[in-house]
């Protein structure tokens, strides 16, 4: 039995039974509101796949790109976010120094860390593919064979997205760990070589372009060209390849094979991290400042904002996300998810100008780019109030706590509209869609980005985690769990309220009709007013707790 | 010689922190490390319990090399750091387990000693509370319980009075000289002049990653003329 496991357990145990009767309310609390998100975004799927069914020649077509296209997305987001919380898991934690001062083996240690590891990584994407397979298992009417293969498939995905992150931080640790520019050119070029993989791999369908008038051949054409995985040599299209195959009754001998083939590269580059770890760590000093250079202080006072406390505290906080690069090596993460994503796009035959396809696409465009803000904010922004944890004592003493959360506010708020704002633009430039649905996506994006930001630093402030230091084991907490949630849920009854607008519009272009623009107005002015409350209930709350809590 | 070390040099960069230190210590000595801030005291301790790579030199533990031996080595280790860890989330009596098991030791063992350094150290009342209730000062109790529990051959403190009461302060003193006369040895690093004039049977004095004093206190004291720790302190590492 591996000693640390069972620690690790029992502390994991702590956290969740603490045999008295609030942490029993909370268990139980906690394990409903994660039900009830599990059920609902299950029940939006079902109905998203029940709604494109009707359409009989492309429904299914349609189902499998956008099934397959999330898990092209998962998959970014599992070797993502293994890089970025092995970089916390395995180089920077006091917990390491404890353990490898005693005389635990190398292996044991590696092995443990490799579980939470993957854990910390795996939860964001987990919670939202399970209810899409049971979705998709639901519209076919699958047997309960289906649910248990294709989780077994999932999980089989995580282990090697996972692992693939994993090996990547072994292999390039020193460009990693280093605060220099080296690191960013490490993680472009990989980038760039991810891109150039995609685009030779990739199989690339026949680009249509039909107005109304297409025959029958070109829409059976289309149609199967929508089959067609563009990504079958990556885990997530095999993984996608399986899942649907088992639908149709075909079997998948291929695809595993494919999938053994990773394993069979994964697992000795596994091993051989293993065997590396230990210099890895006693190094990791080392190749942490190469050189001692003097900075130039660039605290000096601000022009603009003469002795002003707020710019003063974002001023800080620039400073240091500049500084760290696993901070802005989180931004590298959404600039891979958009090459991806403009990829999947670019290889989608999207040219198909009916009502039905445009709105499909625009919609689901939005729908990405929200549903990528939220996820990437829970990760990264939930966590920066309880990582203020040392320096917390003397921003209370001195600041007050007032501008603290507002400063911490403005500055997200300003990277999170940045990135929303960019990726929605550009890919309905790239898509071609009219100025009326860039403006709204604009407008929207806008309005979630405050929603986003509130929900993420305020739930990070009423369940903060000062003592800890590693960001995605925080994120990995309760607090993370409910800001996940939060902002799920948030962005989804905000896209729901667009639904219908958008497909109206869209009816009403094409058939030449003058559209209300009322119906937008309505819409967005619904979502500002649920943006207002969300903000008016935990603003306060948050600020309170903040100001209760001692370190 | 529980501990050899020899020409020990490590380079942050172009900062050396540590430049090709020897020294060695004996079974049941003191050895104390005292120096400014910087001097190159924690990468020492560090190096020695095999947490850093080093640029040069050897380090042996117990006839063990710490790079090549290194679990061997750490077996026979008891190390506290200078900003200790411990797992908010256990009681003190658990992290105590914890480290004990590491150390593979029975469990009729385990509760003997748990039992005896909490009597010693005063911390029976509060073991079963969850350590992230504890003060600065019970938390670091526990950590210097750990490095005793499992009877290691060689001790190493960085910083060991740090936040303890006079009281238990004196207690861990009087424990680290038991524990050297019953033949373990101890290495800690210090700013407490008056700890390492009480208990050290040895001191170095480091001063930019240099060993410029060793050896016993009462003959520095004599070679200087002076009889004050401090001021030889001052007087040693005053800056040329
Ligand atoms: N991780 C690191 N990266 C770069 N330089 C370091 C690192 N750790 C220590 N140093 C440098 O090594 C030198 C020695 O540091 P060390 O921590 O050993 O000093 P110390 O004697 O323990 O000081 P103190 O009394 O303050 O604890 C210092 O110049 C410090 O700047
Ligand atoms: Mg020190």
């Amino acid at each position: 039995m591996n000693n640390l496991l069972f620690f690790k357990s029992k502390i994991i145990g702590r956290y969740l039974f603490n045999l008295n009767f609030r942490s029993i309310i909370r268990l139980i609390t906690y394990l409903g509101v994660i039900f009830l998100f599990l059920f609902s975004t299950y029940f939006v799927f079902s109905k998203i796949f029940e709604f494109l069914l009707k359409y009989e020649e492309i429904g299914y077509g349609l189902i499998y790109r956008i099934f397959s296209m999330m898990f092209s997305m998962f998959f970014i987001l599992l070797v993502m976010s293994s890089i970025i919380s092995s970089i916390s898991t395995f180089f920077r934690t006091k917990e390491l120094e404890f353990l490898f001062a005693t005389p635990l083996k190398t292996s044991s240690l590696f092995f443990v860390k490799i579980l939470e590891n993957g854990i910390y990584a795996s939860w964001a994407t987990a919670i939202i593919s399970f209810p899409l397979m049971i979705a998709l298992g639901h519209t076919f009417n699958a047997g309960i064979m289906f649910y248990v293969l294709s989780i077994i498939d999932f999980l089989i995905l995580i282990i090697i997205s996972t692992s693939i992150g994993l090996i990547i931080v072994f292999l390039f640790s020193e460009y990693f760990l280093q605060h220099s520019i080296g690191g960013v050119i490490v993680i472009l070029v990989l980038i760039l070589a991810s891109i150039a993989l995609m685009i030779f791999f990739g199989k690339s369908p026949q680009l249509f372009n039909m107005p109304q008038t297409a025959n029958l051949t070109d829409i059976n054409n289309y149609v199967s060209s929508l089959e067609v995985e563009q990504f079958r040599f990556l885990p997530s299209g095999l993984t996608a390849q399986i899942i649907f195959n088992r639908i149709n009754g075909i079997n998948s001998v291929n695809q595993y094979m494919t999938i053994l083939i990773y394993v069979f590269i994964t697992f000795p580059l596994i091993i051989l991290s293993m065997f590396m770890y230990r210099n890895k760590y006693l190094a990791f000093g080392k190749s942490f400042i190469k050189k001692t250079v003097k900075i130039k202080n660039k605290m000096t006072s601000n022009r603009f904002f003469k002795n002003r406390i707020i710019p003063l505290l974002i001023q800080k906080d620039i400073i240091l996300f500049l500084r760290n690069p696993s901070q802005w090596g989180q931004s590298l993460i959404f600039l891979t998810l958009l090459a991806f994503y403009i990829f999947s796009l670019i290889r989608s035959p999207m040219y198909f100008k009916t009502p039905f396809f445009t709105y499909i696409i625009a919609f689901a465009n939005m729908g990405f780019s929200a549903y990528i803000s939220a996820t990437l904010s829970v990760r990264f922004i939930f966590p920066l109030i309880s990582l203020e944890g040392h320096s917390y004592d003397i921003i209370k003493i001195n600041v007050g706590i007032r501008d603290f959360f507002i400063s911490k506010l403005i500055f997200n708020f300003i990277v999170i509209l940045l990135l929303g704002e960019m990726l929605v633009t550009g890919t309905n430039l790239f898509l071609n869609l009219d100025s009326t649905i860039i403006f709204i996506s604009t407008i929207v994006i806008f309005i979630l980005s405050i929603g986003i930001t509130i929900i993420n630093i305020g739930i990070g402030s009423i369940f903060p985690e000062f003592h800890e230091s590693n960001p995605s084991k925080i994120a990995s907490g309760f607090g993370g769990i409910v800001a996940a949630i939060l902002s799920l849920t948030y962005v989804g009854i905000s896209l729901g309220l667009l639904a219908t607008p958008i497909k109206v519009y869209f009816e009403y272009q094409f058939n030449g009709l003058e559209f209300n623009y009322i119906y937008f107005v309505l819409a967005i002015l619904i979502i500002l007013i649920l943006t207002i409350i969300v903000s008016v209930i935990i603003f306060p709350i948050a600020l309170n707790k903040l100001k209760k809590h001692q370190v | 010689m529980i501990l050899i070390v020899d020409g020990l040099t490590k380079k942050y960069g172009d900062v050396i922190a540590v430049n090709n230190i020897s020294f060695n210590i004996e079974q049941g000595k003191i050895f104390g490390f005292i120096g400014p801030n910087g001097a190159g005291k924690t990468t020492t301790i560090k190096s020695i319990a095999g947490l850093i790579s080093f640029d040069e030199g050897n380090i042996t533990v117990n006839d063990c090399n710490i790079i090549k031996e290194s679990e061997k080595a750490k077996s026979v280790m008891g190390y506290i750091p200078d900003t200790p860890f411990l797992y908010d989330k256990l009681t003190g009596k658990e992290f105590l387990y914890f480290i004990a098991r590491i150390f593979k030791m029975t469990k009729n063992h385990i509760e003997k000693n748990i039992d005896k350094y909490a009597s010693l150290f005063e911390f029976e009342d509060y073991m079963d509370l969850k350590t992230e209730d504890y003060s600065h000062g019970m938390k670091q109790r526990i950590i210097i319980a750990s490095a005793f529990i499992h009877d290691p051959k060689l001790i190493l403190i960085d910083e060991p009075m740090v936040g303890l009461d006079p009281k238990i302060a004196k207690i861990v003193k009087d424990t680290l000289r038991k524990y050297a006369n019953n033949g373990g040895s101890v290495f800690l690093s210090t700013h407490t002049l008056s700890l390492a004039e009480e208990i050290c049977d040895e001191i170095g004095i480091m001063n930019k990653g240099n060993i410029v004093y060793k050896g016993n206190i009462d003959n520095l004291k004599d070679k200087l003329k002076k009889d004050n720790l401090e001021e030889l302190f001052l007087e040693i590492t005053k800056n040329e």
